[in-house]
């Protein structure tokens, strides 16, 4: 009887132990874990970009995510649970049942799930708001935006030049920008006109001005009101047109710059169904904040070729980069055919094809800007930056029109240049990191193989044997 | 326990039981497999048909291999109840437990033997997957990494399952109980998840016990220490409460 009892506390007691191990284990486990992400794009971690801007979080900042709790809520609270781990101090989230809270719903003006709200977590003097950025979806890129949004001070004015045939910000035409200004304006720019012959000078708050498809040209006054704009720090987005005059390219030249006076027809636009007078970018330069990381193609849309040269600005150095160029299989059609309209058959006898720039940059400094600066004494005023500037040149002003802007990753492309014009570079949009996009096609009759041999060859043949052996061991017992 | 595992696997692969569940599972895997193939194929169509239609995210690892995963890790909790049920209930019935005690193995040894004999018909049930993943990738280039740690996440489950039926079938001699003790087991264990929303300060907690959350993040291709950690130490502490109850009707008879 002692001897039972000794056994029974004996074992009660390892179970317990082992009970206590298991939750210990479990416990550290999940608290000290390392993943691997064996997706080939690495869909389920955080993108550098990411990682970096975590880095440097130096407020703390709480998301409310509005999920709805009907749905598969684990996918956003591991992408969550990552932007924690990045910055434990800085970064926390809570998700949110609208039904269940609906006094945080109203404070924060959220009314359907699928919305998130981040929101500075500071102390404010009574009956102040605290600084808050609403996130319209639960991905990297939403999130790591809305982020750098609300921890910008400052809203960015960008002015699109008009007056010459541009497309306008403020204009719902197909043709016209507002779908971009809108876009702009989730990033915290102001997009706003402006007509220089009537101002005669280029706002001082102009974080970026943009000249989005000349098809008139520029007064002489106006080009050395731009000139003097680029030398004091500016920042030019310059998008092409089939019908933008030569003219500019003179003045671009300077910069290092040209368009050229033929269309782009690429025939690998037919892979996206896409007419090929829609060149797509398909090479990224790989380094430039621009591009670095792009993995998506953009479409542009009735693109010229653009040239690099040499820097022509005198007493400045100056540095041009091909950001997007398309596959090796693109020709050129003659630009006056197009304008023609005779159309846009082309012949590729003659031709052979290859990679043509879409898409380039060019980044100025005042010379003398490198040369090392002598160590100052301590009662030295600092000396203020060398000027520099920055242009983008696209080769077509359509591709981010109203019609075009949404297609492929145009959008992230023309943001990303926007935010490294104005210099923000850790606002650089990051593309939703989409697995590689595999159509198959499959033929009725091989469904029906794949139907015969899984759901009928296999089980058929399993339960075969399963009935052979068992009436075989009958008959086996019997005998 | 080589011989132990040698009796299991004959025990399984000489009974019409092991087959016809291969075979059922089969039958509803294949089910979902081509269902899903053909869902695949026909969102391909309308998506080559629509300008930029390839903006829509058509890939293999989302759209079949995951689904197929977690599919694997249902039908394993409604199949593998009934192959662990006879285990060592059977045994206990027929009375030839206390004979096995007899013999010059632990009770380690048995519980170890049993437990991979049982894997082993797991591993051959996962074998006869891997002829859909081989045809896919006649079809579409497919990621492996992703179907390898998919295969590592339902053997790990399968494991797991198979440690619980054991233990139910070492404590009773019915198999209709051990079965029954399973089925529910098995079920809360994934039903877990569900209690944990209803109380939203424990919801991470009760997530990170639901057996399947783990299999599903494995079957994306997103493979943690913890997952791993969490099949492993279950598996363990079931196969260890498994050798104590056996031991236990040593002293306690």
């Amino acid at each position: 009887m002692e001897r039972r009892r000794k056994q029974f506390y004996s074992t009660l007691f390892s179970v317990s132990l082992a009970l206590i191990c298991y939750l210990l284990v479990l416990a550290i486990s999940h608290d000290f874990q390392k993943t691997w992400d064996l997706t080939t794009e690495g869909r389920h971690s955080l993108s550098e970009k990411t990682i970096d801007f975590m880095g440097t979080l130096n407020q703390k900042v709480k998301l409310y995510a509005f999920v709805d709790p009907r749905g598969d809520s684990s996918v956003i609270e591991a992408m969550l649970e990552r932007y924690q781990k990045l910055s434990p101090r800085f970064f926390e989230y809570e998700i949110v049942d609208l039904q269940k809270n609906p006094t945080l719903s109203e404070r924060l003006q959220v009314r359907s799930y699928g919305q998130g709200v981040l929101e500075r977590v500071e102390e404010l003097p009574e009956g102040e708001i605290p600084r808050r950025e609403r996130v319209g979806k639960f991905d990297e890129a939403s999130i790591t935006n809305g982020l750098t949004k609300l921890l910008r001070n400052e809203e960015k004015s960008v002015y699109f030049l008009v007056g010459h045939g541009e497309r306008r910000p403020d204009q719902n035409a197909d043709q016209e920008m507002s779908h971009l200004r809108e876009s702009l304006q989730n990033e915290g720019y102001l997009a706003k006109p402006l007509k220089l012959a009537e101002t005669g000078e280029i706002p001082a708050d102009t974080t970026v001005l943009v000249i989005a498809g000349p098809t008139g040209e520029l007064l002489d006054s106006e080009k050395a009101l731009l000139d003097a704009y680029l030398r004091d720090n500016g920042k030019l987005f310059f998008m092409a047109d089939l019908r933008t005059p030569d003219s500019y390219n003179d003045w671009l030249g300077r910069y290092g710059l040209k368009m050229g006076d033929s269309v782009i027809v690429d025939e690998s636009s037919q892979q996206v169904n896409a007419e090929p007078v829609t060149p797509l970018g398909l090479k990224y330069s790989p380094d430039h904040p621009i591009t670095k990381g792009f993995l998506s193609y953009t479409a542009f849309r009735l693109a010229r070729p653009l040239e690099l040269r040499e820097s022509q600005m005198e007493g400045w150095s100056g540095n041009t980069t091909a950001l997007v160029n398309t596959n090796d299989s693109a020709y050129l059609l003659p630009l006056k055919d197009i304008l023609s309209g005779k159309g846009v058959e082309f012949n590729a006898a003659g031709q052979t094809p290859k990679s043509y720039v879409l898409a380039a940059s060019g980044k100025y400094t005042a010379a003398g800007a490198d040369e090392p600066e002598p160590s100052p004494s301590p009662d030295a005023e600092p000396k203020p930056a060398p000027p520099s500037a920055r242009i983008v040149l696209a080769s077509s002003a359509e591709t981010f029109s109203n019609s075009w802007l949404g297609l492929a990753s145009n959008r992230d492309f023309v943001l990303n240049a926007f935010n490294w014009l104005a210099e923000t570079e850790n606002q650089i949009t990051i593309r939703p990191k989409d697995p590689k996009i595999k159509p198959i096609s499959l033929s009725r009759q091989s469904q029906l193989w794949l139907f015969f041999t899984f759901c009928a060859l296999i089980p058929f043949l399993s339960t075969l044997t399963g009935l052979l052996i068992s009436y075989y061991r009958r008959k086996g017992t019997r005998l | 326990m080589i011989a132990i595992f040698k009796r299991e696997i004959s025990a399984y692969f000489n009974s019409a039981l092991a087959w016809i569940m291969m075979a059922v599972f089969m039958f509803v895997l294949g089910m979902v497999f081509v269902s899903m193939l053909g869902y695949y194929s026909e969102a391909s169509m309308i998506a080559a048909s629509s300008p930029f239609g390839a903006q829509q995210q058509l890939n293999p690892t989302d759209k079949v291999i995951v689904p197929t995963f977690k599919w694997v890790g249902y039908l394993m909790m409604f199949i593998l109840p009934a192959l662990t049920m006879r285990l060592i209930a059977e045994e206990s019935r027929q009375g030839t437990l206390e004979m096995l005690f007899t013999y010059p193995v632990t009770d380690t040894e048995i519980v170890l033997g049993k437990f991979f004999g049982c894997l082993s018909v797991v591993g051959v049930m996962m074998g006869l997957t891997s002829g859909m993943f081989i045809a896919l990738n006649r079809v579409v280039s497919i990621e492996w990494k992703v179907v390898a740690a998919g295969y590592l996440g339902v053997l790990l489950l399968g494991s797991a399952f198979i440690s619980f039926g054991l233990w139910a079938s070492s404590l009773t001699s019915s198999q209709l109980i051990a079965a029954a003790v399973t089925y529910c087991g098995l079920l809360s264990s994934w039903l877990v998840v569900i209690v944990g929303k209803e109380f939203e300060s424990a919801k991470e907690i009760f997530g990170d016990l639901s057996s399947m959350s783990h299999l599903s993040e494995m079957a994306q291709g997103t493979v943690s220490t913890h997952h791993l950690v969490y099949y492993l130490a279950w598996t363990g502490l079931f196969l260890f409460l498994t050798v104590r109850t056996l031991e236990s009707r040593k002293w306690s008879a």
